[in-house]
């Protein structure tokens, strides 16, 4: 079966559509407490430093309120920038979360790309991959032993007992955000028993490839993946866009918001590279148009039936959870609120 | 005088389920609100045997949904690893709790400074730095800068040109408040000497006796004149062991096993030097517990004597049960905070008995 989250909430005020921060973090938590009265399996928030917009750089605090906050719901991190952090603060924030929520914490976690947040914690982006993979283990080993050491080349801890431990045991779910262009990425989940968080860029063939690098990585490492993800200890994510409204020429109005948003962002980033592997930003203003509507128009945007219709190829595909991508800056929240309503009583079903 | 309950350190209670030790604490900080007390803390410590909690600031945030009004402060250690961290997390509380948040910083306690391989010589320094850094990053400018243990942002550009102008950051969210109280958590007169030096208020330790705390504040009343700085209207906060009841007998005998285990706990860790002798020793000049007129005498000599003006109450120790707790929280807010909103009382209507209306 196939189970419907809802993200991103990343709390930004862009020059589109400019808030006072306390009211987006007010209206996170109203939300997701009606995300959970809509029956949706978990909401995820996205992090992001030192961006002009104010984007959240503190997912696990953000959790700690909606934890409090709702009863039900699962909340996740998507993402939580791991190679950024320091893995120790990362593991005992998670567990005190866990603990708060009464262990309704999904974890995920990415790499991160952009320059200038590598740079403002001192760090070489170059080494994101070694963080990352010594995070994991040192992670794992915060959360199971019950004391441990850790020499690596990053990171150094001499008999540490992280406390608290989490609720869920061993550990709560953890979802990388890799995609198969980064198939190291993929390998690296697996290897660690990790489910995985693929991007919205996907087809539904991507996806496949993807998941089929996890499996085969999952299973060199001795895991047997079909009995993970049969008993969804690792999931195959989806975080995709998705805006539904009664009907097609009613949803659209959604695609010149979506269009800015996604231009300002991969302008300003660079995360997305052409076919030469150079990346797309405001210094080609031509290929990073072409590029916006490309991923613009692999949004799933429209009427219930069109929607189940673009999101029933990658359940087919694989995918078990989706993170259905609705929370745009600048949409009225009435429509954003409609858009969840719809989704969850006419989309949602469908998958059951 | 101010009231703040806390600060808890949220440790695992005689098997409780730790998640009913985190409900319990929303429920006592929902009622303390009620009650009129002005803020609640959450302390963070690591790698502690009862399991403490470790990030006051997602508590903190859970706080923060369960209250309007009241302050939340947390008590956060600021050593261990990159002050941006601390600085983003409490950015984001504070909108998240509209604008209430204090900070205490902590330098960490020895066995966190050396899990994290930080040469103990350093840690003032290091301290000292690492508010600096936050609070840079809390100003409504980007910046950078160039200190002993941080330096940022560091240049290392995989080829964006967008980045290779950037020669200072901006941390964002900035918090709602304009500045968010920063408070420090004086271990030592040298701490004191520092926090009166740059301007900190400092946050007495439970340990300290009565006589202690007056003269950490004599000190940083000298310190803060020598280097030509007002004190007027200074917070002096401090933090408490407390406990009211309708009867000395009642207050203690709720409250002293589980003082005694705690400070026991306390002593085998290292964090308290002398190992507790007796409940009277421990408690002399130290635990505010009693009935009303003990409990409010006490506080006024605090205020009088001792020159607190923020009194931060533990009041739910570990292994006590939570209707307890739950007791002795209401009949402080009913019957002391009152007492102290007024420069002057009337005793005739003091409150002594748990019954409304006698």
């Amino acid at each position: 079966m196939m189970e419907f989250g809802l993200g991103l909430w990343g709390m930004q005020a862009t020059r589109i559509a400019p808030r006072h921060h306390v009211n987006l973090y007010r209206e996170m938590i109203e939300d997701c407490q009606y995300a959970e009265e809509l029956g949706f399996h978990s909401l995820w928030l996205t992090e992001h430093h030192f961006w002009y917009d104010g984007y959240c750089p503190s997912l696990l605090v953000g959790l700690g309120a909606l934890a409090a906050a709702t009863k039900r719901i699962k909340i996740a991190s998507g993402l939580v920038l791991l190679p950024m952090h320091d893995p120790i603060r990362v593991a005992e924030q998670a567990a005190v979360v866990d603990q708060l929520s009464g262990g309704r914490l999904i974890l995920g976690f990415g790499n991160g790309y952009r320059d200038v947040e590598f740079d403002g914690f001192g760090l070489r982006r170059r080494d994101r991959g070694a963080r990352l993979s010594e995070s994991f283990s040192i992670l794992k080993a915060a959360w199971t032993q019950e004391r441990f050491s850790f020499a690596g080349k990053h990171f150094n801890y001499k008999e540490v007992s992280v406390t608290p431990k989490c609720v869920q045991r061993p550990h709560p779910m953890v979802m990388v955000g890799s995609s198969p262009a980064y198939a190291a990425a993929v390998r690296r989940a697996a290897k660690h028993g990790f489910g995985l968080l693929l991007p919205p860029t996907l087809s539904p063939e991507g996806v496949r490839e993807g998941i089929r690098i996890w499996r085969e990585a999952a299973r060199e490492a001795g895991y047997n993946p079909e009995q993970m993800i049969a008993e969804k200890r690792a999931r195959m994510g989806l975080c995709y866009d998705v805006w539904v409204d009664e009907s097609n020429t009613k949803a659209e109005k959604i695609l010149s918001n979506l269009r800015y948003l996604y231009r300002e962002q991969l302008g300003g980033w660079r995360f997305l590279v052409d076919a030469q592997n150079r990346p797309i930003g405001f210094d080609r203003p031509e290929v990073l148009d072409q590029t916006v509507d490309q991923v613009v128009c692999g949004a799933a945007v429209g009427s219930p039936t069109k929607v189940i219709r673009e999101l029933k190829r990658y359940e087919e595909a694989g995918i078990d959870l989706f993170c259905a991508r609705v929370r745009w800056d600048s949409t009225p929240r009435p429509d954003l609120h409609r858009c969840m309503r719809l989704l969850a009583t006419e989309v949602v079903p469908a998958f059951a | 005088m101010r009231f703040g309950l806390g600060p808890y350190e949220l440790g695992a209670d005689d098997g409780k389920p730790q998640v009913e030790v985190y409900e319990q604490m929303l429920e006592e900080a929902t009622q303390a609100e009620e009650l009129g007390f002005d803020s609640i803390w959450l302390a963070e410590s690591h790698f502690t045997p009862d399991g403490g909690c470790s990030s006051a600031e997602a508590a903190a945030a859970a706080v923060a949904m369960r209250t309007q009004a009241a302050r939340i402060g947390v008590f956060s250690t600021v050593t261990l690893t990159h002050p941006l961290y601390v600085a983003e997390d409490v950015a984001v509380l504070d909108n998240i709790a509209g604008g209430r948040v204090i900070v205490a910083a902590q330098p960490g306690r020895p066995e966190e400074i050396a899990a994290y391989g930080i040469d103990p010589k350093v840690v003032n320094e290091r301290f000292v730095e690492a508010l600096r850094v936050m609070l840079k990053a809390w100003a409504p400018a980007s910046f950078a800068y160039e200190g002993k243990f941080w330096k940022l942002p560091k240049k290392d550009y995989v080829g964006n040109p967008f980045a290779e102008g950037v020669t200072e950051i901006n941390v964002t969210p900035k918090p709602a408040q304009l500045n968010v109280p920063l408070w420090v958590y004086a271990r030592d007169h040298a701490d004191v000497e520092r926090a009166a030096r740059l301007g900190f208020p400092i946050v007495g330790s439970p340990f300290d006796t009565a006589a202690e705390l007056k003269a950490k504040r004599d000190l940083y009343e000298r310190a803060a004149a020598a280097a030509g700085r007002l004190t007027d209207g200074q917070i002096y906060p401090a933090i408490r062991e407390v406990y009211v009841s309708e009867t000395m007998e009642e207050a203690r005998a709720d409250t002293e096993e589980h003082l005694l285990s705690l400070y026991r706990a306390y002593h085998k860790r290292g964090v308290l030097v002398d190992a507790p002798g007796d409940f009277a020793a421990l408690a002399r000049d130290r635990f505010i517990v009693g009935d009303v007129d003990h409990v409010c005498a006490e506080i006024d000599r605090y205020q009088r004597s001792v020159g607190v003006n923020y009194l931060i109450c533990r009041m739910s120790f570990p292994g006590m049960n939570a209707s307890t707790a739950m007791a002795g929280i209401r009949f402080f807010g009913t019957a002391v905070i009152p007492e102290f909103r007024m420069a002057s009382f009337p005793r005739e209507i003091r409150r002594r008995t748990r019954l409304s209306g006698s």
